[in-house]
């Protein structure tokens, strides 16, 4: 893994109180609450691993901590996992979904 | 029949939990539709979902994308209140939010399975300063009643109703202001802080029976029973906040029905204290409690003095002398007087259609139909604000009400259970294509009980379908800017329908000789 990837995964995020996230039935959607309210056309959706990753976002722990988890609920190599938690941190930064949370002590 | 079917089918969901084998001569649409009208279309998917019945096969896409929706919709209009009361509290006035916001966040799974067509916002002090942080915000005033004044979000177009009491006749059940902030609990969703289980409770009991004379849509009494099976409940405390705020018999009144209607597990001591010819009502109409949920309509007169027995003197008192008058005038004289002009009013009123005090527009629609004067609102939203308010106004589209009523007119509306509507009124009535207001040709006082009503534009050749007295949710009563327009026109009425009638005849004629 580079040096890049490492530094991102040691990062901490959180949830943005503008987005929200729901589970109706067997779906996960994500809906964003600003401008004109919430918009039918912005929501989400999210598969198994990504709205577990999300709820993991509580701005506690890094990202490593968040692969560790994924790691451990589901059957997923680490590399693997890694690629797709920056994907998805890197999709919920463009849509302001997430913020970066203060570094722990 | 269909109709009241496919919503008892529903009721018998919501009490059993699960799904009954679909009666042959029940279309699943029908069971999807009465969902979609009671409120409870995604506790019917939930259903689907677990149980996979053949016949709800097809409906699931539909219920799915009315899931989404909903939640989206109700995640909205959570946002909404939230940030009314930002704005209200950025003045420091306390505010707290009501009903069905906080249910939706804080007794259903998830906010879609409660779905509304306002959010409410109880100010705990300061009215107006709280109207003016809305006003300065961008926020239009689209209705105005005793108890709350209704507001358009310039953002996001939802409604959010600024109360300044729970029901109307502020003062007839006392708020305790103080305790109220007091008692709150912190939200655990978008909303700052909730009322406590104990306050939310009696403000449903009292908006139930009070504001809409014990008829609801059955997600609103199943408000009752989640409340009562979800949130750990002091009843000794519900007792002594209904004494103070003198609601025992709304409170009693409400939960017998929520019990009856949805299963609500009322604890006893909370169904006592009915005054007997209430409690004998209520024990006969509750054999059949869909009488109880909408689109029934309520006997709100009746209801409210059965309601108020002992306190009559009071009612009218407090009907007619408010806390201030429109123009936010606070003085004994102002009110005084306006109670006057309103008494006066009122008793006009029931005998000829007589202008309203100030109401403020519901909107403009977007562009004329081709077919009528259509409303430019979700029915759901419209009959909310005629049960609140005592005038909806309205802007007219459409040319076929001409000359009685002009394209882009506005109209002040009363609702059906306010003012009976009577053959020549225009009534807003749901037609197969809609909310129409068209001409009442055939009903009150000529049409036997129980019969169907018929309704027609003043320019069209045809009758419109036959109507349930129940499909006629309001009349016309004032043309805005023509004080000399007479909205209602008996004479008219029955030319209408003879033009009608002989416009059948011959279509029927002309069918009969292209047959032979």
């Amino acid at each position: 893994m580079s040096r890049s990837a490492q530094g991102r995964l040691a990062e901490v995020w959180t949830r943005s109180a503008r987005m929200v996230g729901r589970r109706i039935g067997d779906e996960y959607v994500l809906v964003p609450l600003a401008g004109r309210g919430a918009d039918l056309d912005s929501i989400l959706n999210l598969n198994r691993v990504a709205a577990f990753v999300w709820e993991q976002l509580d701005g506690s722990r890094s990202g490593g901590e968040v692969v560790d988890a994924v790691i451990e609920r589901f059957d997923v190599e680490r590399a693997r996992a890694e690629q797709d938690y920056l994907e998805l941190v890197e999709t919920l930064v463009e849509l302001d979904a997430v913020k970066r949370a203060a570094k722990r002590a | 029949m269909v109709p009241s079917k496919a919503r008892a089918y529903v009721r018998d969901l919501l009490i059993s939990g699960a799904l009954a084998p679909l009666p042959a001569d029940l279309p699943a649409a029908a069971v999807l539709d009465a969902a979609c009208q009671q409120g409870v279309a995604s506790l019917l998917l939930a259903a689907i979902e677990r149980e996979r019945p053949m016949w709800a096969k097809e409906l699931e896409p539909r219920l799915a994308d009315e899931r989404r929706a909903l939640l989206v919709r109700t995640l909205g209009q959570i946002a909404l209140a939230a940030r009314s009361i930002g704005l209200v509290a950025a003045r420091g006035i306390r505010a707290l939010p009501m009903k069905g916001a906080v249910l939706a966040e804080s007794v259903y799974a998830v906010e879609s399975d409660r779905p509304m067509s306002d959010v409410d916002v109880l100010v705990l002090e300061r009215f107006q300063d709280a109207v003016a942080a809305l006003r300065d915000a961008g926020f239009a005033e689209v209705a105005r009643g005793d108890h709350a004044w209704a507001f358009r979000d310039p953002s996001g177009g939802g409604i959010v109703e600024l109360h300044r009491s729970v029901v109307s006749a502020p003062g007839l059940f006392p708020l305790d202001r103080e305790g109220l902030w007091q008692r709150r609990r912190a939200g655990r969703g978008q909303l700052p802080a909730w009322p406590s289980a104990e306050d939310l409770l009696l403000q449903l009991a009292l908006h139930a029976a009070f504001q809409h004379g014990l008829v609801l849509s059955l997600v609103q009494w199943l408000d009752f029973r989640l409340l009562l099976e979800r949130e750990p409940l002091d009843v000794a405390r519900v007792l002594e906040l209904a004494a103070a705020s003198r609601a025992r018999v709304p409170l009693a009144a409400a939960l017998r029905v929520a019990a009856a209607v949805v299963g609500a597990p009322a604890p006893e001591a909370l169904l006592a204290g009915l005054p007997r010819r209430l409690e004998r009502r209520l024990d006969a109409e509750l054999s059949a409690p869909l009488a109880f949920v909408a689109p029934s309509e309520p006997d709100l007169a009746r209801v409210r003095l059965d309601l108020l027995a002992g306190r009559r003197a009071e009612l009218v008192w407090r009907t007619l002398v408010q806390p201030e008058t429109p123009d936010g005038d606070e003085r004994l004289v102002a009110r005084l007087r306006f109670a006057l002009s309103r008494g006066f009013r009122l008793a006009r009123e029931s005998a000829a259609s007589v202008p309203p005090p100030s109401v403020r527009d519901l909107g403009e629609p977007a562009a004329p139909p081709a077919d009528g004067v259509e409303v430019p609102f979700g029915e759901e939203l419209l009959r909310d604000c005629l049960a609140s308010f005592p005038h909806v106004r309205l802007t007219v589209s459409g040319r076929c009400m001409e000359p009685a009523i002009v394209h882009g007119e506005k109209v002040q509306l009363v609702s059906a259970a306010r003012r009976r509507p009577r053959v020549g009124d225009v009534v807003l009535s749901r037609q197969k294509e809609g909310l129409r207001l068209h001409r009442l040709v055939f009903g009150p006082p000529f049409a036997p009980p129980g019969s169907r009503w018929r309704t027609k534009a003043d320019r069209g050749v045809l009758l419109d379908p036959p109507l349930d007295a129940r499909d006629v949710l309001a009349s016309i009563v004032v043309v805005e800017g023509r004080p000399d327009a007479r909205p209602r026109r008996a004479l008219a009425a029955l030319v209408s329908l003879a033009r009608g009638l002989g416009a059948r005849l011959r279509g029927a004629h002309r069918q009969a000789e292209a047959l032979s």
